[in-house]
């Protein structure tokens, strides 16, 4: 895959971060030495030596209980341990199939003889356990591994291999409405903080055997679980072993959230453009995965992964396909002019004021003119005080606790702006310019980070050389966004890579019966996604 | 080669349009005016037809060293020495052309938008944003070209349709009035303008498929001449005889557009799409000095040398000529025969010379 970034500013970037301590010099950080190195990992046959070896594992901890009965009628019984975490398993599962199935239904149905047995463990995971996913392990790296998981360990006297069964159950939030995508038409479920619940949401879209979830864990510490998810076939397989690469690479304290992933895989850090892209709902991901694209879960956070992400995605929404092709075709074109008047209003307002006089029409441009009478700030700062009390009030918004959510919006509106116009602080075209450009901004959330960022950078260059320093700031972003790849693909794909057909999807978007081919910018083999049906008619009267 | 990317052939297309499009239409309509009156736009079929031959000489060329520039396949061609110097007139060429072209868009800048600002600023500005494409490569050119060019052309095509209602046919009237000689003088003019599609010669290595190109450049060039008759008919068209007059013909006529009463005077937004344009001319021509001096040289990575000769054309362009009009003078007077010997006339006699070589062999 070909590379269009700087070689010698990388390096001089790295050579920088290094001598300033912020990257280290391929420094292998030693973890505090665990007890799971020191120790030796096999088992002993002795069920006491164990219980006092995982005992101390996990001494000082109150939520780890050692469950210890007996296996079978009084004369003929074998001792055994059951461990787990109260609150991480499926209590019920664990009191009916593990402990009475052990301690009752084995004593009456006398299904195992206990005497002399060289293979109970493997005699009671096939007649006695009724717990449906069960697995031998023999090294206590692996049983600890389980319990901090929530699995649930059967050691037994005299054996050194145990079971590890998985009967997880915690608490979760359940599969709700997602507030940040909503939609009006389509699927409203959006993911869960739990790995499990997410795989199987989107299995739910896919019931394709070529739907591949490969797991890993990732995080010294946290140990997340962490699912690549692709469709065999279609998923390009070069992106999928770059992919797996990247991820092996990542050595870490933590994966909270899908975002630290994110850091660590993207191509190009530096970038104020995400190269990376997310989503809360199943059928989303899941008409990504359809096209080519590989899906990331984590374990504790709702938010996929998928990539490789293109500019194009932003103004491309999951509800365009579940509506009629006219409407979305000028809701397309509505977003993409939200998107330029978000990033380009305030700066375009600056330099018509500032500098190009001539562009604005003539009463426009008496109104304006007597609309700034006696503002005591120019333009430019006019604007930058409103586009950061606006950044303000979003991210209020945001974070403040529901209580006192009223307030904001009396505040907002009320205070900040109708006041400081009839104060005379700021222009009543500023506040209208803001606000404009604030909702378009709502219309694109995805790429939040990046307006935020390109509408301050193009609000100085208005301000300082009129619509010629818009104009270079365009090229210099254009010339960034032109050499940026995701995972090997052009980011401006399929704008400036000029396959005719994909533009189908992007400036209009065709009816669904038009589009035969998935997006050929995704480098998958399996080009064809449509049969020969062509266009719908109503049967021929006979 | 000295980097990996690679253009395709459409972006080849774009970036010739864009290149010859981008200057034509800022000084020559008033400068060919002079000549050949209201038939200037005639003069662009003759353009045309001389356009097609240099292409043909140009690829022809290039396509025997399909992976080699022009800098390297001299050497070969008439031996090192004078390959050599071949190599630095084409150097010192790029950069001269660079600096023609900064000058002319600073002037424009200037004279129309910005009075105040001193010239220096517009040549730094866009020296920069020049050099980081040329540090990102040619591909990160294409793309941008590609990107920029229906904008352009959508513009400069719309402000033509808009100026319809205040077009008068009757401006073109008389049809070759005073014979063929002023057509042909004005068409004279205008060669150095196909003379740089040489770039071609450059980037014909850098290129997806080099042998369509031929057929890129053929394409390029007839749409260049067509979309040159429709702007320069139309600004005859709306001006007359003003045109003669007026510096800035094109301008002039989008300042002229008034649509409804609300879009009119639209002329700031019609320099940023031009000066998109310009610049990507300035880029090519910008990256093909870069790669004319690391091939001479012999080095690895011409990126240490975008700025420093960046730096250069920005100072020539101002210091090589005091005003505009002696700019312009020099555009229809001097500059014309070495620039066409360097665009046509050295790559006709490589050509012959390489033919002969290959038939020796």
């Amino acid at each position: 895959m070909q590379r269009c970034y700087q070689k010698d500013e990388g390096k001089m970037v790295k050579r920088l971060l290094q001598k300033t301590r912020l990257l280290g010099k391929n420094s292998k950080n030693v973890l505090p030495v665990s007890l799971e190195q020191t120790e030796s990992k096999k088992l002993s046959k002795s069920l006491e030596k164990n219980l006092i070896k995982l005992k101390e594992t996990f001494s000082g901890n109150s939520d780890v209980i050692f469950r210890e009965f007996n296996i079978g009628v009084h004369n003929e019984c074998v001792p055994a341990v059951i461990i787990f975490i109260d609150g991480m398993v499926n209590i019920n599962i664990v009191n009916e199939n593990i402990i009475k199935a052990l301690m009752v239904d084995v004593r009456i149905a006398e299904s195992i003889p206990l005497n002399g047995k060289k293979d109970l463990i493997a005699e009671i995971e096939k007649y006695a356990l009724s717990a449906a996913d069960s697995k031998e392990v023999n090294n206590s790296e692996e049983i600890i591994e389980g319990i901090l998981s929530g699995d649930t360990i059967l050691l037994v006297d005299g054996y050194d291999v145990s079971l590890k069964i998985s009967a997880r159950g915690w608490e979760s939030r359940g599969v709700t409405e997602s507030n940040t995508e909503a939609v009006v038409r389509g699927p409203r479920e959006g993911y869960t903080e739990t790995l499990r619940t997410n795989t199987v949401l989107l299995r739910r879209k896919i019931k394709s055997k070529d739907l591949i979830f490969e797991g890993m864990k990732i995080g010294r510490f946290t140990k997340t679980d962490v699912c690549i998810a692709y469709i065999r076939g279609i998923a390009n397989e070069k992106i999928v072993d770059e992919l797996k690469k990247r991820l092996s690479k990542i050595d870490i304290d933590g994966i909270l959230e899908s975002g630290y992933i994110e850091a660590f895989i993207e191509d190009s850090p530096f970038s104020i453009f995400p190269t990376i892209g997310n989503t809360e709902k199943p059928d989303i991901t899941a008409a990504k995965l359809l096209e080519g694209r590989v899906a990331i879960f984590t374990d504790g956070t709702p938010i996929v992964l998928t990539l490789p992400y293109l500019f194009v995605e932003t103004i491309q929404n999951s509800e365009d396909y579940y509506s009629r092709p006219w409407h979305i075709t000028f809701i397309r074109w509505i977003r993409f002019s939200a998107l330029i008047s978000t990033v380009f209003l305030p700066a375009i307002y600056i330099a018509g004021q500032s500098y190009h006089h001539e562009m604005i029409p003539t009463s426009l441009l008496i109104t304006m003119a007597a609309a700034r009478e006696g503002i005591p700030f120019p333009v430019l700062v006019e604007i930058i005080i409103m586009a950061i009390i606006f950044e303000v009030l979003r991210e209020a918004g945001v974070r403040m606790p529901k209580p006192v959510g009223q307030a904001v919006s009396i505040v907002g509106a009320l205070v900040l702006g109708e006041a400081a116009v009839s104060a005379g602080i700021v222009s009543a075209p500023a506040v209208i310019v803001i606000a404009f450009t604030g909702i378009s901004g709502f219309l694109i959330y995805s790429q939040n980070d990046s307006i935020t960022i390109m509408r301050f950078f193009f609000i100085f260059l208005a301000g300082f050389a009129g619509l010629f320093g818009i104009l270079l700031g365009v090229i210099f972003v254009l010339i960034h966004m032109a050499g940026l790849r995701s995972f090997g693909v052009p980011y401006l794909a399929p704008i400036a890579t000029g396959t005719v057909g994909d533009l189908k999807d992007v400036v209009i978007r065709v009816p669904l019966w038009m589009m035969r081919n998935r997006p050929s910018m995704m480098g998958s083999k399996n080009i064809e996604r449509l049969g020969a049906q062509g266009m719908p008619k109503p049967p021929k009267d006979e | 080669m000295l980097e990996d990317g690679k253009i395709s052939n459409k972006q080849i297309i774009f970036l010739i349009i864009t290149i010859i499009t981008s200057t034509t239409i800022l000084l020559f309509p008033s400068l060919v005016y002079k000549e050949a009156k209201q038939d200037s736009w005639m003069t662009l079929f003759f353009l045309m037809v001389f356009g097609i031959i240099v292409v043909y000489i140009i690829t022809t060329l290039g396509l025997m060293f399909k992976d080699k520039t022009i800098i390297q396949y001299s050497e070969i061609i008439v031996g090192k020495v004078l390959g050599k110097i071949l190599g630095i007139i084409y150097f010192v060429f790029f950069i001269h052309i660079n600096a023609f072209i900064i000058r002319e868009f600073s002037e424009l800048l200037l004279s129309s938008f910005y009075p105040e600002t001193p010239m220096l600023f517009f040549a730094i500005g866009i020296i920069i944003a020049s050099t980081y494409a040329v540090r990102s490569g040619i591909e990160v050119i294409g793309r941008v070209s590609e990107v920029l060019f229906p904008i352009f052309i959508i513009v400069i095509s719309g402000i033509v349709i808009l100026a319809f209602k205040d077009m008068n046919f009757n401006n073109l009237i008389p049809i070759l009035a005073n014979g063929w000689a002023p057509v042909l003088k004005g068409t004279y003019y205008e060669f150095l303008l196909i003379g740089e599609t040489i770039v071609l010669a450059m980037l014909i290595p850098y290129l997806n498929i080099p042998q369509k190109v031929r057929k890129s450049g053929i394409i390029s060039i007839v749409s260049t001449c067509l979309l040159g008759i429709l702007i320069l008919g139309g600004i005859i068209a709306v001006f007359g005889e003003q045109t003669g007059y007026l510096r800035y013909p094109f301008l002039a006529v989008a300042r002229y557009v008034s649509v409804a009463g609300i879009v009119e005077r639209m002329d700031p937004l019609i320099m940023i799409i031009w000066i998109g344009g310009v610049f990507v001319k300035i880029s090519v021509f910008h990256y093909c000095a870069v790669l004319a001096l690391a091939q001479w040289l012999n080095i690895k990575d011409y990126r240490p040398l975008v700025l420093p000769v960046g730096g250069i054309m920005v100072v020539l362009s101002v210091i090589l000529w005091e005003n505009i009009a002696i700019l312009s003078e020099q555009l229809t007077g001097i500059v014309i025969i070495p620039y066409l010997t360097i665009q046509v006339g050295i790559p006709v006699l490589l050509l012959i010379i390489a033919k002969l070589r290959k038939k020796e062999r």
